[in-house]
């Protein structure tokens, strides 16, 4: 081997990094902890009362009715999980100093941004995916079970396929929104416990406020600015984007939406300005010049 | 071409210079010791080295190019332990190469094995680095500096948490390494480790240069003689009164004076001329710490 023919390469550190994530115990231990939870849910669902006349009466609305159960899950699953694999994957670089031996190796600090970045994306993508199958072959099974065979399955509509497409759609947003946000509060706070804390905190707070907005609607008596306030919130963004992308607007968002009715080119140049906020600040802190882990 | 040069290289944070001016040259397959107290700007200087941080002035050039305008291209060729070894817990010694590996390009498991083997942590390759000892932790740190085969070592301290017979095998690890054609630059507290493997030394103290120079030179600095004889007051007497001997003194039963003209020779003839027949006469090396504690010595205390 020779000195001279070693040169950082993108893949490799992206590979570096997939190793990290995977010999993280609680990475796995997170993603038991989701099975459970959609065993759980599972075993709920399978139990609610009318389940089996809906089914027959109407596949379509039943079919919805759990995108909504099972997607609700995935939403904040999905998030909390990124969120935390994230700021791991990050910031643990600046608290275990380890970020000085691979920028003194000459990783170049965009790079292994970037790196990270796709690790989470592919990781992202991969518990997509895999919720997906898993979805689908529980409610393969419920359909079986209640049924007798999977006919009531080719009964739903082409508008529920579209509007699932749409749902997975928003759940690759979402999932690229607590990636950034993640990387932003890695950046600002270059340590674990800032990031996780702050990435962890952002949308319950954003979620609260939408409630003390309405708090103070009531109190003063105006509508503005507290409502419009509502419509600049990621998280209140986020939630209704499901249902503006829709045609028939089905979807209900299940948590805070904005308080003043707005629209999808809204909604997406809302959470276009975080994403590229949250993309600026965690590029302008990783490509900081000194070091000083 | 120098292993390592650095230019008037300076750092300041804030009004504080932390390095001043510091101009260095280490040839290649030199082991090279960089000593200073702590505060002293060793590892600000370390630090500009390899990247981390930004010179206010100045520059550093490695293996011949400038590491801020070639860091991908010059670094990859540098091998680091910086500070304490900062090293990935969670995962076993063997994944933190292979993570680190990963990121220099490909990195054999062959080289893996070989540096495993070099550094004497092919037993507990497979546990995590959490459960090492302090020691284990900075021959694995060394270990990931020689992952890539480096032209030049850059160890910041690299006998921390060794035991003695660790700080044997890291000796001859790095005479070794400078045998092989390797360029070394140690900084490190543990002057005698650096005055038995170094062949030059830079100190440095408040950020500037006080002595670059080999350290056999430096070992001999001073030009004193130590004469052992039956009346050492009675002699020191005598070579306080010469215009040359103003510093004898007594310390342990030998007289420590300079010698007429700086040769030993003509000492003895001074002694010999003047009733005093001296038992043994040799010229006085002072160690390392010595050297370095009146050389870093604070003007203001």
């Amino acid at each position: 081997m020779t000195a001279v023919a070693l040169r950082p390469r993108f893949f490799g550190a992206v590979g570096g990094e997939v190793r990290k994530v995977s010999r993280q115990l609680s990475f796995w231990l997170m993603l038991l902890g989701a099975l459970v939870m959609l065993g759980v849910i599972t075993l709920a669902v399978s139990g609610a009362e009318g389940l089996k006349s809906q089914l027959n009466s109407d596949p379509t609305g039943w079919a919805y009715n759990e995108l909504e159960v099972f997607g609700t899950l995935f939403q904040i699953g999905s998030g909390i999980f990124l969120l935390i694999i994230g700021s791991r994957l990050i910031a643990m670089e600046y608290s275990s100093g380890t970020i000085r031996i691979l920028y003194a190796r000459g990783t170049g600090r965009l790079q292994l941004l970037l790196a990270k970045m796709l690790t989470l994306a592919i990781i992202g993508v991969a518990l997509l995916a895999g919720f997906i199958v898993l979805a689908f072959a529980i409610l393969a099974a419920l359909v079986t079970s209640l049924h007798g065979n999977l006919d009531p399955v080719q009964s739903f509509s082409n508008a529920f396929w579209a509007d699932f497409g749409r749902w997975a759609l928003v759940q690759g947003i979402s999932m690229g929104m607590a990636i950034l946000m993640a990387a932003a509060a890695a950046g600002i706070g270059r340590s674990l416990a800032f990031a996780m804390a702050a990435s962890l905190a952002f949308f319950p707070a954003d979620n609260f406020t939408n409630i003390l907005e309405q708090l103070a609607v009531r109190a003063t008596g105006h509508q503005h600015p507290w409502m419009d306030i509502s419509t600049y919130q990621l998280g209140a963004n986020l939630n209704v984007l499901l249902n503006l992308l829709e045609p028939t607007h089905r979807a209900r968002p299940a948590f805070a939406s904005p308080l003043i009715p707005v629209d999808l080119t809204h909604c997406l140049v809302v959470v276009g300005v975080f994403a590229l906020g949250f993309a600026v600040i965690a590029v302008a802190r990783a490509v900081r010049p000194d070091v000083l882990e | 071409m120098a292993a390592l040069q650095t230019r008037a290289l300076s750092k300041s944070y804030g009004s504080r210079l932390a390095v001043d001016r510091l101009d260095l040259e280490v040839e290649r397959a030199e082991l090279f010791g960089f000593l200073g107290p702590n505060g002293a700007g060793k590892t600000t200087t370390i630090r500009m080295a390899l990247g981390l941080i930004a010179p206010t002035n100045g520059s550093v050039e490695i293996l011949g190019l400038d590491v801020r305008r070639h860091r991908s291209e010059v670094l990859p060729r540098v091998g680091a332990l910086v500070e304490s070894p900062a090293l990935y817990g969670y995962l076993s010694g063997r994944d933190n190469l292979r993570v680190i590996g990963s990121q220099l390009g490909r990195v054999s498991e062959k080289r893996i094995d070989e540096v495993l083997e070099i550094v004497g942590l092919k037993g507990r390759d497979r546990d995590r680095v959490r459960t090492y000892s302090m020691g284990m932790k900075q021959r694995l740190g060394l270990g990931i500096a020689l992952l890539n085969n480096p032209e030049l070592l850059i160890l910041d301290e690299p006998a921390n948490g060794l035991d003695p017979a660790g700080i044997v095998e890291m000796r001859d690890l790095l005479r070794n390494l400078a045998a092989e054609g390797k360029t070394v630059f140690i900084s490190s507290h543990v002057l005698s480790e650096v005055q038995q493997i170094c062949t030059r030394v830079a100190i440095i103290n408040h950020g500037r240069l006080v002595r670059l120079a080999p350290v056999a030179e430096l070992l001999q600095d001073g030009g004193e003689f130590e004469v052992k004889v039956d009346q050492p007051d009675e002699l020191v007497a005598a070579l306080k009164r010469q215009q040359w001997g103003g510093e004898a003194r007594s310390e342990d039963g030998l007289v420590i004076t300079a010698a007429p003209d700086g040769r030993g020779r003509s000492l003895i003839k001074f002694l010999v001329d003047n009733g005093f027949t001296p038992d043994a006469v040799s010229a006085r090396h002072r160690d390392l710490e010595e050297i370095f504690l009146t050389l870093t010595e604070d003007p203001v205390k």
